[in-house]
């Protein structure tokens, strides 16, 4: 399963308001460094 | 990954709609477009990272960035993150993307495609958010590579938040203002069909959408009637009745922000031909039509809305001056019988893409996609994605054992033995 910021929802607006803050980048880019492996630049 | 694209189109259609208002009948096309793009990299990957030259003392290959970030839209939220999403993934990137705030179900049924497909963990990672979430990610250090669609504004946003970081590869795909040049030769049905193809379909939300005309004077009374009946006669409908040639703007601030550039217009000078009126039940809104000078400060502005200026110019050349008078530099159109002209027209209108006889809307996959001047930089999007997710490697060697020849280094070396 990917990392979304929240689970799949069926309401646009209901995501809206569950935004991820800001650290919800810092998950997201640390999950992508570990799938991107140490050849990663 | 394919199979699994096609079973979400439905669903990618109908979010896309109810999320931005485009007629179901554009967003079934645009949903369609994620299996296909698959298709069309995997068969140009090959030729877009081509192997080094023949007798070149190596090789060369295109090694990928590593981590990147996709900023996508809202006016093709799936297509416009796809469209980069595929190249990376396919020259062996991973991505962290952040659909627009005005389509996040849009973004969130796109993720679940690749849920379904069963992509590693951490090779696709989806992020909702406001501006803030964009620019954090856009400025991360973990990110190698950022593409992103959008506004003028907010691609220089994000060059200035990167400009530390001059190893980051930033491709941005921005606006555009673009015009369509029509000669007194040309054809006046195809003409007035394209150019309303270009200006309205997405209700004129695109950035290759045409929203200059510029005519020479023989044959620009009959093109201003026709345009401005055609208008007058297009009424928004319901976008998901797949009749409806307008839908909606995507957001109320977005029907706001049209009509306040309309009056700005009106009060520089431009004559409304057709005016046009907000409709009640949402961010309705019908097709306006000005005559203008051609030097009015808003002719600067994109619109991103149903809308044509149409100026007069005297001839051929001084309509190619006035085409060429624009800050953007993404898409143009020349209509006329005179195929020997197009040469003069490709030399003198600075754009990405260069259209005759045909709208300024509508891009290929196998050609490159995008623009110059405030429209972005790399064209980053098209047949030339693969090679902005990549960076080139030269390969040289020697066979194991060999000695380069050097006499200065042979004495050296004689005195150490």
């Amino acid at each position: 399963m990917p990392f979304t910021s929240r689970d799949p929802a069926r309401d646009g607006a209901e995501i809206l308001t569950a935004l991820a803050d800001e650290s919800a980048v810092d998950v997201a880019v640390a999950a992508a460094r570990r799938a991107a492996g140490p050849g990663a630049a | 990954m394919a199979e699994h694209a096609r079973a979400f189109e439905p669903a990618m259609a109908e979010a896309i709609t109810r999320e931005m208002g485009k007629p179901i009948a554009e967003s079934r096309g645009e949903a369609g477009s994620v299996a296909a793009k698959i298709h069309t990299t995997i068969a140009q990957l090959k030729h877009e990272l081509p192997d080094a030259a023949p007798g070149a003392p190596g090789e060369q290959r295109f090694h990928p960035l590593g981590v990147v970030a996709v900023i996508g839209p809202f006016n093709f939220p799936v297509h416009l993150v796809n469209t980069h999403i595929i190249p990376a993934l396919l020259t062996g990137n991973v991505v962290v993307v952040k659909p627009s705030e005005i389509t996040p179900l849009s973004g969130q049924i796109y993720a679940e495609v690749f849920a379904a497909a069963g992509l590693p963990p951490g090779v696709f990672n989806l992020i909702h958010g406001l501006g803030a979430t964009g620019a954090a990610l856009a400025a991360h250090p973990g990110v190698d590579g950022v593409i992103f669609t959008g506004s003028y504004a907010t691609g220089r946003r994000i060059r200035e938040a990167t400009f530390d970081q001059p190893w980051k590869k930033v491709s941005l795909e921005l606006g555009g203002r673009n015009p369509a040049v029509v000669l007194d030769d040309a054809h006046l049905e195809q003409t007035v069909r394209e150019i309303l193809l270009g200006a309205l379909l997405s209700t004129g939300q695109r950035c290759t959408a045409t929203s200059r005309v510029i005519a020479t004077r023989g044959i620009a009374e009959k093109l201003l009637d026709r345009l401005a009946r055609a208008f007058k006669a297009a009424k928004p409908g319901d976008p998901l009745d797949r009749d409806t040639l307008i839908g909606p703007l995507a957001t109320q601030a977005a029907r706001d922000r049209f009509l306040a550039l309309l009056a700005d217009a009106r009060a520089q000078g431009a004559r409304p031909v057709v005016e046009s009126r907000a409709l009640p039940g949402g961010a309705f809104v019908t097709p306006s039509l000005y005559q203008v000078q051609g030097d009015e400060a808003f002719l600067r502005e994109e619109l991103f809305g149903p809308h044509l200026d149409f100026e007069i110019a005297e001839d051929d050349e001084d309509a190619f001056a006035r085409a060429a008078r624009n800050p953007y530099g993404l898409s143009a159109s020349l209509f006329t019988a005179r195929d020997a002209l197009r040469d003069a027209f490709y030399d003198r209108v600075r754009a990405g893409v260069i259209n005759y006889n045909r709208s300024t809307n509508g891009a290929s996959g196998l050609l490159p996609f995008g623009g110059i001047g405030m429209s972005g930089n790399w064209s980053p999007a098209g047949s030339l994605a693969p090679r902005l997710c990549t960076y080139p490697v030269a390969i040289m060697a020697e066979p194991h054992g060999r000695l380069t020849p050097h006499a200065a280094l042979d004495d050296l070396l004689e005195t150490i033995r």
